[in-house]
């Protein structure tokens, strides 16, 4: 019975069964755009819709400008009323001051300075946003990406049913900008900080970049990939030039907790190896809309996200996978955590994996330091 | 009259969401030919159980079980769904599953008939610990209508800690479940009752668990470092692969450094609660014992928990000792796999037992002796301070000695075997005196191991990481 027993215990280890890491989850979103002001519609329920095309033409104000008052002039959400210098509705130039903060007996004076001309509008004062308004035009709203058209009417604007590819991401922090992507609602996250921004890839995403690749580029409103490491002055910098978030495959996790911004961490911490599977992911995603939310912290949605399946395993659907020859794995051993490989062979009785990773390394790992992933789960 | 358990072909699943995973257990018995096992299987969480959303919950616990059924090999359910899509097919080895109608997750039981088709029951326990609890037993209920589900807390350890305790004789047992983010230490005492009647009563109980922004800290706590000897060269990398460690779930690593941390942590966390209690005082010792009582019994410590799979045995036990501050005497009971919790109830019932009648040789795990003798004076250098014999009938007898300020470990000749000695120098056992005499019985509890710790009294740790390398090095002869 002990040598049964015994063989039992091997077969386990042989066939190890453990959970399936989904780095990619594809799934339809519904995605709402308030129509808020007069003007007419564009398309009408069941319209096929592509990136480019007109939606609706509203004819009203548009925020031009957020500030977030408790960041800028480090006060608390509930003592902003106290610094504000305008009323709701009120015009105000570019240059004048909106919100005031005298300290140090009158030394140290922190200002809020508008940078456009336009109306205060104090809608999310309570959350601690100030708006200015631009002055009311036509303004035509177009579709930043494909989809099928759910509803579309004058009193609740239109809703989008997008396809979308969620990167699984292994840690993520957000904090209250001087923004939101107040445009767009996903449906199934009314209440989170959210966020909607082109992808931009720094060159092509595979190495570790400095402040001196940047050049001259604008960030505004975008979500970065940095590549395989992210250093705090690069991070800071590309925050300063206006970025939504950043993405990149590792970073310390001092520096990660120090620096404010939002960030998400794909690979984990220290200085880890960025796989192809990854680098493509992020290059064939350039240009397109992607949406992160403090309630989804883990999933980095690209809407219109796109993977070419061909040569990808065969999706494992079971609670448990089997792990086999050419099962694809990631790695959770110290020296080559979150690394994406192939199992090329067992070694002693199975216990032990070989594992191809990118470019030939090879590197023999027991069975309990990896996890059989899949590409893409559809999750419909 | 309870239900009575089938004695012929019997096949039970259990499964208890603990801390850090899931454990599953299948039973098999056939008393007629006596034959029976439990194979055992533990799955971490690679999804936290709070991000699964109310509405996911049944799918959740519908693809475990079915999931199960596959890996055990064993046929144990059949939808009950009246859309038979492709839901719930019976399973034949190999052949994936679909859930095609993703509403409907409903099982039933196919009846235990012989090995590999059926079980005659499923009971799910669920720790006291997680969260959430509530839709983990709805779930299992929707999909399971005949599953026995459980919340297992103190009383539950208490409960099986004293039928343990009275099974095999133990006056006082502490039982420790200790896992990465969270620990517990209940124990029982004899005591008793106003009628004059012993019985086992929970004398202490303390659980402590910690958010995951505090276990990412861990390793930065003072008096966890205090009780580190890894070298770290690199207090970033360190922190790093910890934090790696915490977020990936996974709760295995072959890393020394995170071992250490892991085994530092679980130091200083019994250690800031029980040193100067009192509380486990008299925890190895007897008070009073008839003068001619030579046998070291009486005293259990179970173990439990997912640290118990991943630090070092050796590191396990020295965590143990220097954390409570423990002496005298003690059998010492690894339980890696939470069969205790899981089979404790019906083990203890025996024949009686409702849903499976399990040997005690998958249930109780193999003990190891472990004697803490009294020594005079502190950091007195090398000396012998015991020495004796291990003998089993009909073969030599083991010669073995015990040194100061060292751990030295003994396997057992045989399950039917003799230890005797002599502690000397000076170094005594409190309530027995210098001889040891015990006698080994398999058929009764089977041990493998008996280990001395001979170090000096109080343990000290510290100032750094290299002053207490130095000092394990010598306590293990290294």
């Amino acid at each position: 019975m002990d040598l049964m027993q015994r063989q039992i215990d091997l077969k386990w280890h042989n066939g190890l069964m453990n959970r399936v890491y989904n780095v990619l989850k594809s799934s339809s979103q519904s995605i709402s755009i308030p129509f808020d002001g007069e003007g007419r519609l564009a398309v009408q329920k069941g319209d096929k819709i592509k990136s480019g095309d007109e939606l609706f033409t509203v004819t009203g104000s548009r925020i031009g400008e957020t500030y977030y008052i408790p960041q800028e002039l480090n006060v608390a959400v509930d003592e902003v009323k106290d610094y504000m210098l305008r009323l709701d509705g009120e015009y105000v130039s570019k240059g004048e001051v909106i919100a005031e903060k005298v300290s140090g007996s009158g030394l140290t004076v922190k200002q809020v300075v508008a940078t456009r001309d336009g109306i205060v509008s104090l809608k999310r004062f309570h959350d601690g946003f100030v708006d200015i308004l631009t002055e009311k035009k036509n303004h035509k709203f177009e579709s930043k990406f494909k989809g099928e058209v759910l509803e579309a009417s004058r009193q609740f604007g239109v809703k989008l049913q997008v396809e979308t590819l969620s990167l699984s991401c292994f840690k993520s922090k957000f904090v209250k900008r001087s923004y939101l992507n107040s445009d767009y609602i996903l449906d199934d996250d009314l209440q989170g900080d959210s966020y909607l921004g082109e992808i931009e890839v720094l060159k092509d995403g595979s190495s570790v970049y400095t402040v001196r690749d940047l050049g001259k580029k604008d960030f505004e409103r975008k979500i970065v990939f940095v590549g395989r490491y992210l250093y705090p002055d690069l991070a800071i910098e590309i925050i300063e030039r206006g970025a939504l978030a950043l993405v990149t495959y590792s970073m310390d996790y001092a520096d990660f907790n120090r620096i404010s911004g939002n960030i998400m961490l794909i690979g984990g911490f220290g200085q880890l190896v960025v796989d192809d599977l990854h680098i493509e992911f992020f290059n064939s995603s350039k240009g397109k809309f992607a949406y992160v939310s403090s309630n989804y912290p883990n999933d980095l949605m690209v809407l219109d996200g796109e993977v070419d399946k061909k040569g990808l395993p065969v999706l494992n659907k079971r609670f448990f996978a089997n792990l086999h020859i050419d099962s694809l794995v990631i790695s959770t051993r110290e020296s080559d955590f979150g690394s994406v490989g192939r199992v090329v062979g067992f070694e002693d009785d199975g216990f032990y994996a070989v594992v191809k990773f990118s470019r030939g390394r090879k590197a023999v790992i027991s069975v309990d330091c990896l996890r059989v992933i899949n590409i893409v789960e559809d999750l419909a | 009259m309870g239900k009575l358990p089938r004695l012929k072909n019997n096949a039970f699943l259990k499964v208890y969401f603990d801390v850090e995973g899931i454990y599953a257990h299948l039973a098999y018995s056939h008393i007629e030919e006596g034959e029976s096992f439990i194979k055992s299987k533990f799955i971490p969480y690679s999804v936290e159980l709070g991000e699964v959303e109310d509405r996911d919950f049944n799918r959740y616990i519908w693809e475990l079980l079915k999931g199960l059924e596959e890996f055990f090999e064993w046929e144990m359910f059949q939808s009950n769904a009246k859309d038979t899509s492709g839901v719930g097919q019976q399973v034949t080895h190999g052949r994936e599953l679909h859930a095609k109608d993703r509403h409907d997750y409903a099982l039933a039981l196919v009846e235990a008939a012989e090995k590999g088709v059926g079980i005659s029951g499923i009971e799910v326990k669920i720790s006291d610990l997680i969260s959430p609890k509530k839709g983990i037993v709805s779930a299992v209920r929707d999909v399971v209508a005949v599953a026995s589900v459980k919340v297992t807390n103190n009383e539950l350890y208490a409960k099986v800690a004293s039928q343990f305790a009275e099974k095999f004789s133990y006056s006082d047992v502490i039982w420790l479940d200790m896992n990465v983010g969270s620990c517990m230490l209940l124990r029982v005492q004899s005591i008793e009752n106003s009628a004059q009647i012993k019985e086992f009563a929970e004398t202490e109980f303390w659980v402590n668990k910690h958010s995951e922004a505090e276990m990412l800290e861990y390793c930065q706590e003072p008096l966890v470092k205090n009780f580190m000897i890894e070298n770290v060269p690199n207090i970033s990398s360190l922190r790093n692969y910890w934090v790696n460690f915490i977020l990936s779930s996974s709760f295995y690593t072959e890393s020394q450094l995170v071992q250490d941390v892991l085994r530092a942590v679980n130091t200083s966390r019994f250690y800031s609660k029980y040193h100067g209690s009192g509380e486990l005082e008299n925890f190895g010792v007897h008070e009073y014992l008839p003068s001619d009582h030579k046998s070291l019994d009486g005293f259990a410590l179970i173990v439990t928990g997912g640290l118990t799979r991943t630090i070092p045995e050796n590191d396990l036990l020295l965590s143990i000792m220097d954390s409570l501050e423990l002496k005298g005497y003690f059998d010492m009971f690894i339980d890696r796999d939470e069969r205790l919790v899981s089979f404790g109830e019906s083990y203890f019932r025996g024949i009686d037992a409702e849903d499976i009648v399990v040997n005690r040789s998958y249930v109780v795990p193999v003990a190891k002796k472990v004697i803490i003798p009294e020594l005079p004076g502190f950091g007195g250098g090398r000396k012998v301070v015991m020495s004796g014999r291990l003998s089993k009938a009909g073969e030599a007898a083991e010669e073995i000695f015990c040194v100061t300020p060292e751990v030295r470990e003994y396997t057992l000749p045989g399950d039917n075997c003799v230890l005797e000695g002599n502690l000397v120098k000076g170094a005594k056992l409190s309530d027995i005196g210098n001889r040891i005499e015990h006698t080994f019985i398999g058929e009764y509890l089977k041990f493998d191991k008996v280990i001395f710790d001979c170090r000096f009294r109080p343990i000290v740790y510290g100032p750094d990481a290299k002053a207490n390398r130095l000092k394990m090095a010598q306590w293990f002869n290294e």
